[in-house]
């Protein structure tokens, strides 16, 4: 979402996870539960749909579990493939102008538009 | 002439043309006929005027002495390539009329060869499913029995090759989705490296993942096809930097050593024990032991191996994978492009109803556990500790193939099932997935060969063999697949449509 910051980021540092009462893995997801992460992703489910996906997501879970069982301590995660084989460096490039202004193009896909500019509906009061 | 032009490949119509028997334009004209009349549900838009202007133009540059060995084939692009001249919808109603201010670079690249596109082909949506039963414009029916699926992501462009719609189609594979529906539709598909093709302009679903193939009728059409999408794009910040390959060229490279009668001597194809376990179909087991004889008479050997986390593939991909898909959708949120609600409240409540109308339930299942896996306090124990599980798979690989140059297997556990058949049970449908999983989380290339028919019983539908190869190893992939396909006819059966 571009406007609001999302409750999960990335990356998150050591100290900020410390705090944060450690999670059990074994329980499994209630409504409650549901509804919290259907508001991060900004959904909204219906209480058929919350109900099916709680159960839905129940059952992934079971077969996520073999994970933690694995030793991994010491090894780089793969963030992306080909770093398996050598060092994937982030490529530059000349920081030179190189796309046009393409504004109408660009924008006339937009559910609301007005002078240039995407509508939403009023944020600050 | 025209009548059964349909019937040949993208090597033969290039030859055909270039013989200036038939023009471009009368190819595409029959094409269009049969694609028009699509009673798969493959098309989603079929784009005549586009496609009659561009093999016109195909024809003048004929004229004018162009001999690009794609120039004037029609083909047509799996719905998740973004198109200026068609609409481009990822199967989803979130991006209904959607229309691309510019062409994916893959679009772009077969433009530019002389391609001719024909339309836009149907997918699950976001690329998300293994069955095509999960796009928002209806299922794909597979063409061998229309009572079945086509697979999935890729089913419209599995399903239109294999009814001879197109002689070859773009797809994407993040899990399988080349493979796997090439393998149930009894068609060919290749999933290059992953950086080989550009990702720009492919609507992305998991980045990392993510990478762009061909499904066509014989290993020779594929890499004709990947010749001319492939190469180094500035746009992508994960393409590789190498120079264009010909792809066809390293296909007919003869191994040293190699005979007439025997292609493929000294080719060491690994069989990783996990890959045929004793729930695997009989049906399937079978028509890939049958085809890895064939590649033994051609001179190969087989060779024992392991890849001890091919289970463990299945949670991995399915935790990195949604967390990367809750992330990059996460741009649909109703204001620059794409679906907004009719009725809302604040800006919070039009993000919520834009997304919960118009994203479809698998579409949502998967943002909600790539959420949860990205939250706070979960992040180490799932996404991170997934990422380190990727590691240990790679490397797995990279253990095989210092006692191999191939590897070889089921692509799927069994044939194409029938419509509906997975029922509300999405993990089942993901348990069916574990044979492409590991490939795609090396990030390998990787092909589905047709290997012959299963028994009436399930309905002598397709089977085939997936050959994974090492990074950039598409050369010997191709040229073992040809050498079969030199050898053996299954790639040339249609169904009877």
């Amino acid at each position: 979402m571009p406007v609001v910051t999302f409750e999960g980021p990335l990356v998150i540092s050591a100290s900020r996870q410390a705090r944060r009462p450690k999670p059990d893995f074994h329980m499994p997801l209630s409504p409650e539960d549901v509804s919290r992460i259907a508001h991060l992703a900004r959904l909204e489910l219906s209480p058929a749909e919350g109900s099916a996906m709680q159960t839905q997501l129940n059952d992934f879970f079971k077969i996520v579990e073999q994970m933690s069982a694995v030793d991994t301590s010491g090894l780089e995660p793969l963030h992306t493939p080909l770093s398996a084989i050598g060092n994937v460096e982030l490529r530059l490039r000349p920081d030179a102008v190189t796309e046009t202004n393409r504004r109408e193009a660009n924008m006339a896909n937009a559910p609301a538009a007005e002078d240039g500019l995407f509508l939403v509906p009023k944020v600050i009061e | 002439m025209s009548a059964e032009l349909h019937t040949l490949g993208v090597a033969e119509l290039g030859r055909t043309l270039a013989s200036k028997s038939t023009s471009s334009v009368e190819v595409t004209q029959a094409l269009l006929a049969r694609a028009k009349a699509d009673s798969h549900g493959a098309f989603l838009v079929v784009d005549e005027d586009a496609a009659l202007a561009a093999a016109k133009a195909a024809d003048a540059k004929r004229a004018a002495g162009d001999a690009h060995p794609l120039l004037g084939v029609p083909l047509a692009h799996k719905d998740i390539f973004v198109t200026q001249e068609s609409a481009t919808t990822a199967g989803s109603k979130m991006l209904e009329g959607y229309k691309s201010p510019f062409d994916a670079t893959v679009v772009a690249r077969l433009k530019a060869a002389g391609a001719v596109s024909l339309g836009k082909l149907n997918c699950d949506e976001f690329a998300m499913g293994s069955a095509n039963e999960n796009s928002a414009f209806g299922p794909v029916r597979n063409p061998w029995d229309a009572t079945r699926v086509p697979g999935g992501s890729s089913g419209g462009s599995a399903a239109a090759v294999a009814a001879q719609l197109v002689p070859a189609a773009t797809g994407t594979d993040t899990g399988g989705s080349i493979r796997q529906p090439a393998s149930f539709t009894g068609v060919t598909g290749i999933k290059p490296t992953y950086g080989v093709c550009s990702r720009f302009g492919m609507i992305a679903f998991a980045s990392s993942l993510d990478q762009a193939g061909a499904l066509a009728r014989s290993a020779q059409d594929c890499a004709l096809m990947l010749s001319a999408m492939s190469g180094f794009d500035e746009r992508d910040a994960t393409s590789v930097q190498h120079p264009p390959q010909d792809f066809h060229a390293q296909m007919l490279q003869a191994r040293a050593g190699a005979t007439a009668a025997q292609p493929l001597k000294g080719l060491r194809i690994g069989l990783p024990r996990e890959f045929f376990p004793a729930a695997l179909a009989a049906d399937v087991s079978g028509r890939v032991h049958a085809a890895l004889a064939e590649m033994e008479k051609l001179g190969a050997t087989l060779v024992d191996v392991s890849l001890p986390r091919t289970e463990l593939s299945i949670p991995v991909y399915y935790i990195i994978a949604p967390a990367e898909a809750s992330s990059n959708l996460s741009r649909f949120d109703g204001v620059r492009y794409g679906h907004r609600a009719a009725q809302y409240g604040d800006l919070m409540d039009m993000y919520k109803k834009s997304r919960s109308e118009a994203f479809g339930p698998e579409v949502k299942r998967r943002i909600m556990i790539g959420t949860y896996v990205l939250s706070h306090g979960y992040y180490d124990a799932y996404y991170l500790q997934a990422q380190k599980l990727r590691r240990m798979i790679a490397d797995d690989f990279q253990a095989c193939f210092k006692q191999c140059d191939l590897i070889a297997g089921p692509v799927a556990p069994t044939v194409a099932w029938k419509l509906g058949e997975q029922g509300d049970d999405p993990v089942k449908a993901y348990l069916a997935d574990i044979f492409t999983l590991p490939g795609s989380l090396a990030g390998l290339p990787g092909m589905s060969v047709p290997a012959g028919f299963a028994s009436p019983e399930n309905g002598g539908m397709p089977v085939g063999l997936q050959l994974l190869g090492n990074y950039f190893a598409e050369g010997t992939l191709l040229h073992a697949a040809h050498a079969l396909q030199l050898a053996t006819d299954f790639h040339l059966q249609r169904p009877k449509t």
